[in-house]
């Protein structure tokens, strides 16, 4: 009987070390100092586990009430309020691995909860499947969003999506013009300014997902991106832009948003960002009214817009894919169907020194490229305050299928899909001499639709056709000319006439 | 029997204890310093995806800095030989506690294809950093801050060499900078240093979201951001770079040469330059402001979506060899930090005052698409969008708060005493105490009227709705001319 006591004892002892050395070996090193999100990495001594703070898994730490509240607490952290100090100089916080209900983000968004917000810095790469956000995120300087590819990772509104304490109707917005006494960060909440810090929100980006608006019943216009505070090494990035909702929605959505507040003296604008670059939009039939896919205006230049297709499919179609009321910008690289413009430049505000360099155009499209002869104020484009808005615009290679490739009503002229399917180069340049009625302009196509300089080494026989209505003052050059057949035309009235 | 069980009991027991602790030591399996701990089919185990630098220890007895770490990993060869990533973002960094090697010094044979992620933080660095071949750095946004604090000038003074002639000894492809700011350390007594030099590395090789600065001090880089050496050809693209030169370039500050603060210098055909801007502190006063944003020495080149302020030229094409066959899209000079004098200047083999052009250099076959240039700044300033010294023309002033745009402007080639060129305009054009007296712009205008006022001469017109005598128009001195056809 005694030994059978010692015998239970003894395995009751061994038994409890058992325990002790499964625990031992299922649990990490924890002589490491870590904080809960560390990633584990084999130490020194080549076991398992030491704490790596090269970023912060935030599905380890203590989950918040959903995705946004946990990334805002994770940003917050202060090691006491159970989260560790979030570092200063910000962080990469991965949270592909929070999934299922948490993706619906109700509390706001990471940087704002309420009225409470943080301007964290932090690189925030976010799960694939469908975040539901109800609140505008507004990413603060030197901040990214991270997909894991558009229609992998996407941004969702939810029906009663509505902006954040800035009042911007936008999904995203690049920093923000916000402003609060109560701000220790700057002027600009999101983006420093007064005595700490410059106006000057950069480096803040997103890339890699989707925005979709479908689910957006508000009768807004909703945003999915907008920039009105950014600027130096901003940019948005292989983003698609989605909105196909189920029934009739009011105002729809306006894809990218890059404004300068020219009126206001604000001193932070989005002038000098970008590029925006590999863009889809996609509308459907149910989409609101205000549906377009970029707008760029009052900006003083941006690096542009590279890489855009740009699709709706309304029953009426929208007015415009892109409005470009900005100076010196890039657009290039684009294709566009379902709206009546497919460009428009100069509608509402100086567009100068702009460049459109390769843009399609699909079949349900009115005018592919459309210069407004608008005057503006604001525009200095010679001679002066009754001064067009568009001067200096540089088209290369324009392609259309449909409607008109060009219709310029600065200098009246059109260039149709039937005769100008494709224009290799028109520039327009600045006005010419005194007349503004008619108005006279620099200009260079290689359309023969219109004055252009042809070149050949045959002869244009004298009294053969020109364009009789609008290429009158057409030029061509005969390189296997004599003295008898003319070397310089010029086109009068339908009929090449030689000059020399 | 009692003895038999006892000895039994502890038999086993000895057994389990030698089974749990051999359980114990080999699960997890045992992985190489710095592997990714993940889980495996029945326990944790290591992956090799990454390298974890902070999983290397510091302090005494281990490595004293981050260079240091990374560059144990490299010398005792822990990266796979097809390759890895190196994840020292987890590394904590000091200034006090600076780099007094290079993350690849003392290498004797090429490494493997690495690419190594730097923290956010500042890594304070004594010595230049030369990147081997297919080996990419990738910094935490702007974040990471790579700040030289050198003892003495390196030959080649930049802080970072994109290969040399050791680890590129058939040229070098796939060297990548990303995500990082090269600044000088606040207390760095070597100045004039320069941010990246590619010399060695073509195909898939590039710079992206790079700033190269100052840190607020007065002391800035104050040397060349970015040269792509003649044996850099088909890298690129260079992209998002943000370059500051220091705040002592402004007039009455010493110590630096203003005329080393360079945005960048062209020296081979790339896949161009893709987002910049370039700003240096000057005054409109300033005699020896800093004289070239981008030096432009080399065929077959494009710079797009590019503004500066504060350089006396912002593209200087030419200035001291041959450049040709090249595409400027997209500039902008603005007064910010100091004036722009002209936007891009084409130089002619003529040394320049104030610019970067000498008397070995030129330019043909150039277009330029879109440019936008502001004088002003709050002070009487005229800007110019070109200045062509090879046909003598200087395109689109702008004075004061008003900009000068241009639309199009390619020079072509030598032709009969002139050279092939076309322009859109625009067409006012003056003498300044600062520039030569331009030769006229002449453009094709179009109208459905007659033209009428003031023209540059030479200038043709089509109107549109002109009859025989009525067409066609040529400016002679100033003034429209019918010509009868």
């Amino acid at each position: 009987m005694r030994i059978a006591r010692n015998f239970v004892v003894r395995w009751m002892f061994c038994a409890a070390i058992a325990a002790l050395l499964v625990a031992m070996s299922v649990a990490p090193s924890r002589t490491e100092a870590q904080s809960a999100g560390n990633k584990a990495v084999y130490n020194s001594s080549s076991t398992c586990c030491s704490a790596s703070s090269a970023y912060i898994d935030a599905s380890a730490v203590t989950q918040g009430t959903d995705l946004c509240n946990t990334l805002y607490l994770i940003l917050t952290g202060n090691g006491t309020n159970g989260y560790a100090a979030y570092p200063n100089g910000g962080a990469v916080i991965d949270a592909r691995g929070i999934s299922g209900l948490a993706l619906n983000c109700t509390s706001g968004s990471p940087w704002v909860q309420g009225t409470n917000l943080n301007s964290s810095v932090a690189t925030i790469l976010l799960p694939a499947g469908t975040v539901t956000i109800s609140k505008t995120w507004i990413i603060p300087e030197f901040s990214r969003v991270i997909g894991e590819g558009p229609g992998v990772t996407t941004l969702a509104t939810a029906s009663t999506f509505s902006s954040s304490i800035d009042s911007v109707n936008a999904m995203v917005e690049l920093g923000s013009t916000y402003t609060s006494t109560s701000c220790t960060s700057g002027t600009y909440c999101f983006c420093g300014g007064g005595t700490t810090r410059p106006a000057d929100c950069v480096s803040v980006g997103v890339r890699d997902l989707t925005l979709d608006a479908s689910n957006y019943t508000g009768g807004s216009l909703i945003i999915g991106v907008e920039n009105e505070a950014s600027q130096e090494l901003s940019f948005v990035d292989h983003v698609e832009f989605n909105d196909a909702p189920s029934s009739a929605q009011s105002n729809g959505m306006l894809g990218l948003k890059v404004y300068t507040d020219t009126a206001g003296g604000s001193l932070i604008s989005a002038n000098n960002s970008g590029p925006y670059s590999n863009l889809i939009f996609t509308a459907g039939s149910n989409a609101g009214v205000g549906t377009q896919c970029a707008s760029i205006t009052g900006v003083a230049g941006t690096r542009g817009i590279h890489g855009l297709s740009c699709m709706a499919s309304l029953t009426t179609p929208p007015a415009a894919a892109i409005t470009l009321d900005g100076n010196s910008t890039s657009i290039e690289d684009v294709y566009i169907n379902g709206f009546g413009d497919g460009i428009r430049v100069g509608s509402v505000g100086p567009a100068q020194a702009d460049v459109l360099s390769n843009i399609a155009g699909g079949s349900s499209l009115t005018n592919l490229i459309n210069i407004e002869n608008q005057t503006g104020g604001s525009s200095s484009c010679p001679p002066g305050s009754s001064a067009q808005n568009v001067c200096d615009l540089s088209i290369l290679h324009a392609t259309s299928a449909a409607g008109t490739t060009i219709d310029d009503q600065v200098t009246g002229a059109s260039l149709s899909n039937s005769t100008d399917p494709l224009v290799g180069m028109y520039i327009l340049g600045e006005q010419l001499g005194t007349s503004t009625s008619p108005i006279q302009y620099s200009r260079f196509s290689t359309s023969p639709t219109y004055p252009t300089w042809g070149v050949g080494n045959t002869s244009p026989a004298s009294g053969s056709s020109c364009n009789a209505t609008s290429a009158n003052g057409s030029l061509y050059s005969n390189s296997s000319s004599s003295s008898t057949t003319g070397t310089l035309f010029v086109c009068v009235s339908g009929a090449w006439v030689k000059a020399k | 029997m009692g003895i038999t069980r006892a000895s039994a009991a502890r038999w086993m027991l000895i057994g389990t204890l030698t089974t749990f602790f051999t359980c114990w030591t080999s699960s997890p399996a045992q992985g190489q310093e710095g592997d990714n701990a993940v889980f495996g089919t029945s326990a944790v185990t290591s992956s090799t995806a990454y390298i974890d630098a902070s999983a290397f220890p510091t302090g005494t007895g281990g490595h004293t800095d981050i260079c240091s770490i990374i560059n144990s990993i490299y010398v005792n060869n822990l990266i796979p030989s097809g390759g890895g990533v190196i994840d020292a973002r987890g590394v904590a960094l000091s200034g006090s506690n600076p780099c007094p090697i290079s993350p690849w010094s003392g290498l004797t044979s090429l490494p493997p294809p690495s690419t190594v992620l730097l923290p956010a933080g500042v890594i304070v660095i004594n010595v230049q950093w030369v990147i081997p071949n297919g080996t990419r750095i990738i910094g935490d946004r702007r974040d990471t801050q790579i700040a030289e604090d050198f003892a003495s000038t390196p030959t080649d003074p930049f802080m970072i060499l994109m290969g040399n002639s050791t680890f590129c000894p058939s040229g070098c492809e796939g060297i990548v900078i990303q995500d990082v700011t090269l600044t000088q350390w606040t207390t760095a007594s070597v100045l004039g240093i320069g941010g990246i030099d590619n010399e060695y590395a073509g195909q898939f090789s590039y710079v992206d979201h790079v700033v190269v600065n100052g840190m607020g001090t007065g002391v800035g880089v104050d040397g060349v951001g970015l040269k792509i050496g003649s044996g850099a050809a088909n890298s690129g693209p260079y992209t998002n770079v943000n370059y500051t030169a220091g705040a002592n370039c402004t007039s009455g500050a010493a110590s630096v040469s203003c005329a080393t603060a360079v945005c960048v210098q062209i020296q081979a055909s790339t896949r161009g330059i893709h987002g910049m801007t370039c700003t240096a502190s000057s005054t409109a006063t300033d005699t020896t402001p800093p004289p070239a944003a981008v030096e432009l020495d080399a065929d077959n080149n494009s710079i797009e979506d590019v503004h500066f302020e504060g350089f006396y030229d912002g593209v200087v094409v030419g200035d001291s060899a041959g450049a040709a066959g090249n595409v400027l899209i997209n500039l902008t000079g603005g007064y910010g930090l100091g004036p722009v004098t002209n936007e891009v200047h084409i130089c002619n083999g003529a040394a320049v005052s104030m610019s970067a052009c000498t008397t070995s250099g030129s330019a043909a076959d150039l277009t330029i698409l879109g440019l936008g240039i502001g004088g002003g700044g709050g002070s009487a300033f005229n800007a110019y969008a070109i200045r062509d010294d090879v046909t003598g023309t200087i395109v689109d002033e702008s004075s004061n708060a008003s900009e000068g745009t241009v639309g199009i402007y390619a020079l072509g080639e030598s032709d009969s005493g002139g050279h092939s060129r076309f322009t859109t305009g625009p067409f006012t054009s003056g003498a300044t105490t600062s520039q030569p007296s331009p030769n006229p712009s002449p453009v094709w205008g179009t109208g459905s009227s007659a033209p009428t006022g003031s023209c540059p001469t030479g200038a043709i017109f089509s109107h549109t709705a002109g009859s025989t005598s009525t067409t066609l128009y040529v400016c002679v001195s100033s003034a429209w001319t019918a010509i009868t056809l």
